[in-house]
């Protein structure tokens, strides 16, 4: 692998923890002392950086996501960006929104709402997906129907209506608690209980989570945090 | 020889003959077999708990547990504190009793008869938990467990058995027959769960859109037999002790017991492979169950062929009557209003019927029938009332949010088997 792109999958696998100029603090440690050493040697970059930003708790999930990045980094010669990894997947499917998002090519510094957000689309993208099509269908329908039993502002309601129906929305819009997405997974497995029975529910929604626990270590907004 | 014996004799001084001021008086003697029946019924919370528990899913075994376990202690306390009294006391009008509430300075046969009941108590009160696992929030069942220590249980009990300080119940005169318990512990018990089962509603997606039934295994069915046989156990004191006196009758009615729960069994698994269904444990040791509460009533006045006979119906009326309540698109998480309340029925019928040396007498039969209605009456009517004010007052069903999560967590903070939970269902850093 050229220097090159291991530079860019440590910035990418970084750029969860970090803000922007941490990032760039981060980068500078690690052109002056380990871009030319093994793969081991990240061991002694996640310390030194979990140290230098206060981050030891983070430093499993760090060291988690630059050995995903690194080991799983390919060009895309078309745009040159750089795909997302593949995911491992237990007993699920990775939904294809979710591999073809290019959106992380550019991710910027994200306020927590918004991070929270962006997991919790990808949980119940999750379900759907593990739900197959004809039951994601009914299940979507559900919670369009039922979204005044959530109790959230008008323009947050409309906001996810559109969403659900597959509408393009602007995530940095949207108020959303984490307790009512709390409520609004909670309703998405009431809507896989009275589909598939509540052992088939758990199984879907323990799935999601683990799914998009794996797919995106590292971030902040651990996906557990909707249940 | 004679003479080694004699010598080893008078070696040996405590081995003469003291005299009769040694021996135990019949008033203990009795004391120690009922003492030691309350040990074996109370073990029964352990059966329960444990039969109840493996049949419920990981997420929520801490939760079924802990009501089998505190339903006991305030279900003890509030039955000293009220039931004794309001079941044993002075009963002028044969309806309710009047005094010996929160009992202290009795004798020590009446604080033995105490304890005996409580035990009993806390069977019937014990009953409900598991009917209503998994959507039940834990302050609403541990307030209806109360209610039905201290007034639902020993209302009815006084009018069955009422009369140990004066005056029977009203039952009782009429010659009601239950030995140990068919209708007055087994059925009561069954007439609350299925109250409480048509508040509380079905667990989520148990029942589909068009009715079907989804099945919701147990985590544990280990755990299962484990609570069936040490419930069979219990039964021996729970029928046996009933006597309340050491007595020679004790053998067959224990006896009756242990052939009714095998009988049970046996019908319920001939029924399944002449229908060539899956023979399930879980379904086998209702069936037992089931033949241990229809010979409730009658262990001690049938002969052993017609307790077999009882406990083989009884076993086969656990497999459909189960299918029927779940017909009627209730949720009976382990078959309680069934095993309890619907062998509870048969058992004190039989007890009438197959009344020795008076079989089929339909006069005692007449009053078998009273009594088996008045306790659904009370029972039922009761127990409905009292859960539809504490669906309304306290809250009774779990949030969907808490019924996805488990109820370990979200009543107890605690998880039954933290190190082997499979499935994420909750934030598991809340937990410390």
């Amino acid at each position: 692998m050229h220097t090159n792109e291991k530079q860019i999958a440590v910035r990418y696998a970084l750029q969860a923890f970090l803000e922007p100029r941490q990032l760039d603090q981060a980068m500078n440690i690690w052109h002056g002392n380990y871009a030319d050493k093994p793969t081991f040697a990240l061991q002694g970059f996640v310390r030194e950086c979990s140290v230098l930003f206060s981050l030891e708790n983070s430093r499993n999930d760090m060291y988690l996501s630059l050995v995903q990045h690194l080991s799983t980094i390919k060009m895309h010669p078309k745009h040159g960006t750089i795909d997302m990894p593949s995911p491992v997947a237990i007993n699920a499917a990775p939904s294809r929104a979710m591999l073809t998002d290019k959106s992380k090519a550019t991710e910027q510094y994200e306020p927590e709402s918004v991070k929270a957000f962006t997991v919790l689309k990808m949980v119940i993208e999750q379900l759907f997906g593990l739900s197959g099509s004809a039951a994601a269908g009914e299940i979507r329908t559900y919670l369009q129907n039922n979204l005044a039993s959530l109790q959230l502002p008008k323009q947050t309601s409309n906001t996810l209506k559109n969403w659900l129906s597959g509408k393009a929305i602007d995530n940095d819009l949207l108020e959303m608690t984490v307790p009512a997405m709390r409520r609004l997974v909670t309703l998405a497995y009431v809507a896989l209980c009275e589909h598939f029975g509540p052992v088939r529910a758990d199984g879907i929604l323990d799935g999601a989570i683990r799914y998009v626990s794996q797919t995106i270590p590292g971030r902040r907004f651990h996906p557990q945090k909707l249940l | 020889m004679k003479f080694i014996i004699t010598v080893l004799f008078s070696l040996f001084p405590q081995c003469v003959w003291a005299g009769p001021e040694s021996v135990p008086s019949v008033e203990a003697i009795d004391t120690i077999w009922v003492a030691t029946a309350c040990c074996l019924i109370f073990l029964m919370q352990a059966g329960f708990a444990f039969l109840e528990s493996g049949m419920t899913r990981t997420k929520n075994a801490v939760n079924v547990i802990m009501k089998n376990y505190l339903d006991c202690c305030y279900g003890g306390l509030v039955f000293w504190l009220v039931g004794f009294g309001i079941m044993f006391g002075s009963n002028p009008t044969g309806w309710i009793g009047i005094d010996h509430f929160a009992p202290s300075l009795m004798s020590h046969w009446e604080y033995t008869q105490l304890l005996f009941q409580m035990m009993f108590a806390a069977t019937a009160t014990t009953i409900v938990s598991g009917a209503m696992a998994e959507r039940t929030r834990y302050s609403g069942y541990l307030i209806g467990a109360i209610v039905i220590s201290g007034l639902i249980y020993p209302v009815f009990g006084s009018w069955a058995w009422g009369g140990m300080f004066g005056s029977n119940g009203w039952l009782k005169e009429m010659g009601f027959i239950d030995f140990a318990g068919s209708t007055v512990v087994h059925s009561i018990g069954g007439w609350c769960s299925l109250a409480g089962v048509m508040i509380v509603g079905p667990r989520l997606g148990r029942f589909g859109s068009k009715g079907e039934v989804r099945n919701i295994p147990g985590h544990n069915l280990l755990l299962v037999a484990l609570g069936a046989f040490i419930l069979w156990f219990g039964w021996f004191g729970f029928n046996g002790g009933s006597t309340v006196k050491a007595d020679v009758t004790i053998g067959k009615i224990i006896l009756n017991t242990h052939l009714a729960g095998c009988s049970g069994a046996v019908g319920i698994a001939t029924l399944l492979l002449v229908m060539r269904k899956p023979v399930l444990l879980t379904t086998v040791l209702n069936g037992s169950i089931g033949g241990l509460v229809a010979i409730t009533a009658g262990c001690a006045t049938m002969e052993v062929p017609l307790a077999i006979l009882t406990g083989l119906l009884a076993g086969i009326l656990v497999y459909f009557g189960a299918a029927f309540i779940q017909k009627l698109g209730l949720d009976d998480a382990v078959d309680a209003i069934t095993v309890h309340g619907m062998c509870g029925i048969w058992g004190t019928l039989a007890a009438g019927m197959f009344y020795t040396d008076n079989m089929f007498d339909l006069g005692i039969i007449g009053v078998q029938l009273i009594g088996i209605l008045a306790a659904f009456a009370w029972g039922f009517g009761c127990s409905l009332l009292m859960y539809t004010l504490l669906h309304k007052v306290v809250g009774l069903r779990s949030d969907a949010l808490h019924e996805q999560r488990g109820l370990d967590f979200t009543e107890h903070a605690e998880l039954g088997y933290p190190e082997f939970q499979q499935i994420e269902t909750h934030n598991r850093s809340e937990i410390r």
